[in-house]
């Protein structure tokens, strides 16, 4: 029993940690392959205006994402945009613009590994201290 | 398996109650300084982890102590998973309703629920505690209103 919880808890926390990298990844648009245009930009405030700002983008193939404000900047409804998948640039009108990843990223990029282990360090704790206990 | 036999010294039961004080204060003290660490900028990811843990800590406890005094150490284990599984939905629940501001956001629920994760790994050394009324209780109770306020306040800051 307390090793699958042990295996589910653990699972749990990396799928959790590797969902986190992924999305912050994934507004910056470089992980992503685009191509279409712009149909809508919104911005949608969130509790620290001009900091957690949303910026949705709507492209024509119906698809709806949050990107980064400064990717967001950079586009304005009827945009052409396209790029490949793992691109690190866009082309916006024609024009080739470099995309970059967010401070939120490479934060993320150290401190979801970190989490990990300490979700790992804690059930070894517990675990071991269920083991001396039961001898 | 028991983590204290009912025959327990009680200086063993006030030591091992210490030990479950220290393993609810040390993971979330140092996760919460990880993300303030590397995610300063964005005190509301801490604030959602710590408030993640601290609801979780108290909820599991709560449930863990009304289980039925009959209930085995290993049925009490089995609610570990299922616990954790039911707070994270609680924290697509509330992230998706009264904490839905811009949008649902799956950062805010990611770390939310990755706090959930984390009070989950202790409760197995609640469940098989021979005395669920014991300090550690209390303890973690206090420990978990802490970190929720707190988590509460950097969400906002």
């Amino acid at each position: 029993m307390q090793s699958l919880n042990t295996f589910a808890l653990v699972l749990f926390g990396i799928v959790l940690a590797a969902a986190n990298i992924w999305v912050c990844a994934a507004r910056s648009y470089i992980p992503m392959q685009v191509s279409g245009s712009v149909t809508s930009i919104e911005m949608r405030r969130e509790k620290h205006p001009g900091k957690d700002d949303v910026h949705l983008i709507r492209i024509d193939d119906g698809r709806l994402t949050q990107v980064d404000a400064t990717l967001a900047a950079e586009l304005q409804v009827g945009s052409a945009v396209d790029k490949a998948a793992w691109q690190s640039e866009i082309t916006i009108d024609g024009r080739t613009t470099p995309l970059a990843y967010s401070e939120d990223l490479t934060g993320m990029l150290y401190a979801m590994p970190c989490i990990c282990l300490i979700i790992a360090a804690t059930v070894f704790v517990v675990n071991r201290r269920l083991r001396s206990a039961a001898e | 398996m028991t983590e204290e036999p009912s025959h327990a010294h009680p200086n063993a039961t006030r030591d091992s109650d210490r030990r479950f004080t220290l393993l609810c204060l040390i993971p979330g003290i140092t996760a919460t300084l990880t993300f303030e660490l590397f995610l300063g900028h964005r005190h509301d990811y801490s604030g959602h982890f710590a408030a993640g843990y601290g609801a979780s800590l108290v909820a599991g406890l709560l449930f863990l102590k009304n289980l039925p005094s009959t209930a085995s150490q290993t049925s009490r284990r089995r609610w570990i998973v299922p616990l954790c599984v039911i707070f994270i939905g609680l924290g697509v629940l509330t992230e998706a309703t009264i904490f839905r501001i811009a949008c649902f956001d799956v950062v805010d629920f990611c770390n939310q629920s990755l706090g959930a994760v984390l009070a989950a790994c202790l409760f197995p050394a609640y469940a098989t505690k021979s005395n669920p009324n014991s300090s550690a209780f209390e303890a973690g109770i206090i420990i978990g209103a802490v970190f929720l306020g707190a988590g509460g306040v950097l969400a906002v800051a």
